[in-house]
């Protein structure tokens, strides 16, 4: 081959690398984890890191536990997170910060491993390196949590999601979506019978008292030994933290954390929310679906456990102005139609809704700081048809229409029956 | 592992880099290998099934080559054995289901068994191409092949092993005689024609297929607007997914120094039914001329023997893309256009002759192609549909309009992806009626070094950023079903 052909595929290949990188940096899709990356990068002093997968991110409010415990916390969870990521991302976070303590939410524990991910979930775990701004880290740790044949997709996102160029209209917008959230994401509200959730608390509860521990799966119990193992060396305090859940029974898993645990001096507090969530109040209402919180369930539990936090650290809990979560209320009106308000407190945030019914859109607000929004509908026009009204709060915002943010009202289950 | 995957990427660039810098002498060996590794990986349980058809074809080419007696014989049990292959992994099932389906209406009580069974990936493919073999050496056309790994690697060739071209021997063997060196022309070209067939099929035919799929796979809830616009889209998206992996499959074997049979040639550009098939999944057509078509004896014989003849290829060639009765109608279709065509001819002559429009002019070659179009997209309505009974709702419906509550975007494609959809298709079209006078690669190669990087990278970006991804895995492609 003529040495000018060599030169030319060689500056072929640079120019391309460079256009991919732009593309990258410009199409870049921000998500709730992204902003504790930055931070943790920028090299913030960060006194309180969670860790874990959706389970974590969805029931604590780490901006609220800020307030509790008067210190710095941030929550670094993505959807699906195993815990060998959980194990990399801790590495990379070392790099940089010098955290005194970890919250794990052990959920992680009971997934795949990357010799596993497939399906559904692969998507979602892709994401968990997209915030890793230095390529040697992010490579290093992509290369120890994906299989090869995933290196690529995990350490780009440009060959990753779908249309990514309907991103331009969202592009200038973008920017004010992203709130400091400290990585919690709210999820809307499903209802789940306060029947099966009792059912299930009393399971979990017998076979947690029973002690059957359920062996972890040995990369599991590598990953989180070695998380552990790490922590110790670099004084840090674990607590060990579990999300309540209302279907999979880990009562067995946990008692499995609880002796592996016994192991190692760092591990400070086991807090499972499983055996406390007739203190923190759950009802039914409180679930985004059978195995995450809704943003009531996590304000509940987040209150509690800043309660707790509050009394560690010696201070006084005040939450009255802290936080306040989604309301929604309906009223039927004399001529028979509803009216539906929702409300969102949150921490600066901007909002849009959308109301849909039989999912076409049928009403959409510009974000703005109106955190109210008030409509009416004649649901007798069609009894059975779905009418939901999504709320997306700025720090949601990049999870489009079909988010979690999708709020259902609790009124649809009633209609049925009431109007003839 | 698809053409249209990260995975393969990769795989391929280490191939190539190796094949380029082993002997000369092994690099059909080298081939033959990363063939039957490829095959291994798409169907490892089958791999067997591919190593016998080769031995068993292999001996027999050349035992035919040896003998004057009972030659025919050898290749009546040769081609019965295989097609036998081909009808019990995938037509077996189908029968059996045809014959239960009889029974229960004629209330006979006969109860079929039921066994599941994967056909082997590319057998249609593979066998169409052994078969073809044997009956060139028969014919004298060509030699018995001595190396039995070169034939090995005729037929497994993994660029065409899942989904065709269907290679004829006598093009492919002899480049396998000598090595191929390394030509920067010849790898950059190769790579431009798989990118040129990556964008069609992931830009262009796996956006369509959302809109597609959405009215098929729901037929019951939509009416005539959706279903003509879901029939025009099924007729872009199997030419683009057919066509841009059979572009794939053509890059790929060039950057290995492999020259393969073109398959495609602008289709929709046909003026008549047979001018489409001429220029349609050509190795096939071809395949079905040379070796059924004309030894029932082609164009010499009665209007009523060649009305039978044509029949019979089109519906051995529909039944050949899959064992369901909506391929069957398909083919039905097409034989049925052939034949109203060529028995019509004489009056359509007259026709125009008396309205004045001569068949060189341009309205008369527009409005055939118009016309050739909407055939053929009918008849692809059946080749798509999930059943004969959804096909004929459809039909039903184009019959009887019914537009109430029509809303298009509730066919499962949102705004901005079909009126991109609309754009590209008409974009590619100006591209092709272009690339009828100006072959567009010898006019890229003649542009300055910056509109032509301009352009590699435009349309690798446009891979990139505007191609469905689908959830994360390469969506697979329409043929590999066949």
């Amino acid at each position: 081959m003529k040495c000018r052909n060599v030169l030319r595929a060689i500056s072929f290949i640079i120019v391309f690398c460079i256009l991919f990188l732009t593309c990258e940096n410009i199409f870049f899709n921000k998500n709730q984890l992204t902003p504790v990356w930055e931070k943790v990068q920028r090299g913030e002093e960060i006194d309180i890191l969670i860790m874990g997968n959706s389970h974590a991110y969805t029931s604590l409010d780490a901006a609220v536990l800020s307030q509790a415990a008067g210190l710095d916390v941030e929550l670094l969870g993505s959807p699906s997170q195993y815990m060998e990521q959980t194990l990399e991302n801790l590495k990379v976070v070392l790099n940089y910060q010098s955290p005194k303590y970890i919250i794990l939410e052990i959920n992680a524990l009971y997934g795949d491993n990357k010799e596993k991910m497939q399906g559904e979930s692969r998507g979602f775990q892709l994401q968990n390196s997209d915030g890793i701004e230095n390529y040697c880290y992010k490579f290093q740790s992509v290369v120890n949590t994906y299989k090869p044949v995933d290196v690529l997709t995990a350490m780009f996102q440009l060959v990753r999601p779908v249309n990514m160029w309907t991103r331009w209209e969202k592009f200038s917008e973008r920017k004010d979506y992203i709130k400091d959230a400290n990585g919690f994401r709210g999820t809307g509200s499903f209802a789940v019978l306060s029947i099966e959730m009792q059912e299930f608390q009393d399971a979990y509860q017998s076979k947690y008292f029973e002690g059957k521990k359920t062996e972890l799966t040995d990369y599991n119990e590598a990953a989180f030994r070695d998380f552990l193992n790490l922590a110790q060396k670099n004084n840090i305090e674990v607590w060990i933290y579990k999300a309540p859940t209302t279907r999979t029974a880990y009562a067995g898993y946990t008692c499995a954390v609880e002796e592996i645990c016994r192991d190692y001096e760092n591990v400070a507090y086991i807090d499972d929310m499983h055996m406390v969530a007739a203190d923190i109040g759950l009802t039914g209402g409180d679930w985004y679906d059978s195995g995450h919180l809704s943003r009531s369930g996590a304000g509940k539990v987040t209150q509690y456990y800043g309660q707790l936090m509050a009394e560690r650290f010696g201070r006084t809990a005040d939450f009255a102005s802290a936080f306040a979560y989604q309301t929604e209320t309906v009223a039927e009106n004399p001529d028979g139609t509803y009216s539906y308000a929702m409300k969102n407190y949150s921490k600066d945030c901007l909002y849009q809704f959308k109301m849909y019914v039989d999912g076409i859109l049928q009403d959409v607000q510009e974000y703005s700081e109106k955190n109210v929004y008030e409509c009416e509908y004649d649901i007798r026009i069609n009894q059975n048809c779905q009418i939901y009204c999504s709320m997306i709060p700025g720090r949601d915002a990049d999870l489009g229409d079909n988010s979690a943010s999708r709020i259902y009202l609790s009124f649809m289950k009633q209609n049925e029956c009431v109007i003839e | 592992m698809l053409f249209n995957s990260l995975e393969f990427f990769a795989t391929f660039f280490c191939v190539v880099l190796l094949y380029y810098m082993i002997p000369r002498r092994t690099q059909w060996g080298y081939l033959l290998a990363v063939s039957y590794l490829y095959y291994l990986q798409t169907s490892s349980q089958y791999a067997i099934l591919l190593l016998f058809s080769t031995v068993v074809t292999w001996g027999a080419a050349r035992w035919l080559e040896c003998h004057k007696k009972g030659r025919k014989s050898c290749l009546t049990v040769c081609i019965v054995m295989h097609i036998g292959i081909l009808v019990f992994f995938k037509y077996s099932q189908w029968l059996l289901d045809s014959v239960q389906a009889v029974s229960n209406r004629l209330s006979w009580g006969i109860v079929m068994p039921e066994f599941t069974l994967l056909a082997p990936v590319g057998i249609s493919f593979y066998i169409f191409k052994v078969v073809g073999y044997m009956i060139d050496v028969y014919r004298g056309k060509i030699s018995a092949e001595r190396n039995l790994g070169k034939y090995a690697l005729f037929v497994s060739f993994f660029p065409q092993i899942v989904s065709g071209p269907i290679e004829r021997s006598y093009n492919f063997l002899p480049q396998m005689e000598k090595g191929h060196y390394f030509n920067y022309d010849t790898v950059k070209n190769g790579f431009l024609i798989f990118l040129w067939g990556l964008l069609k099929k992931i830009v262009i035919a796996d956006r369509l297929a959302l809109l597609v799929d959405q009215v098929f796979n729901n037929v019951a809830e939509y009416n005539t607007p959706a279903y003509i616009i879901a029939m025009l889209f099924f007729a872009m998206q199997i030419y683009f997914d057919f066509a841009g992996y059979s572009d794939m499959a053509i890059g790929v074997a060039e950057m290995l120094g492999i020259a393969t049979v073109k398959n495609f040639d602008r289709p929709y550009f046909a003026k008549s039914v047979g001018e489409f098939w001429r220029r349609w999944h050509m190795s096939l057509s071809t395949w079905f001329r040379d070796y059924l078509y004309i030894p029932l004896g082609g164009n010499r014989v009665s209007k009523t023997r060649w009305a039978m003849n044509t029949m019979i290829v089109f519906l051995a060639s529909g039944l050949w893309h899959g064992s369901n009765w909506t391929f069957f109608v398909w083919g039905a279709l097409h034989g049925i256009y052939q034949v109203i065509g060529k028995f019509t001819r004489k009056g359509k002559d007259k026709v125009l002759e008396i309205i004045r429009l001569k068949k060189e002019s341009q309205f008369y070659g527009i409005l055939a192609t118009g016309i050739t179009f909407v055939l053929v997209t009918y008849a692809w309505m059946f080749f798509r549909a999930n059943t004969i009974h959804d096909a004929l709702w459809i039909t039903k419906s184009l019959i009887v309009w019914d537009f109430a509550g029509f809303d298009v975007w509730s066919l499962g494609m949102g705004k901005q992806d079909f009126i991109f959809s609309i754009v590209l298709i008409i974009g590619w079209f100006v591209i092709e009626a272009v690339q009828g006078k100006v072959y567009l690669r010898t006019w890229l190669q003649e542009r300055c070094l910056p509109i032509r990087w301009g352009i590699y990278l435009l349309i690798m970006f446009t891979c990139i950023m505007f191609g469905i991804y689908g959830d994360l895995a390469a969506s697979s492609f329409i043929y590999f079903q066949f």
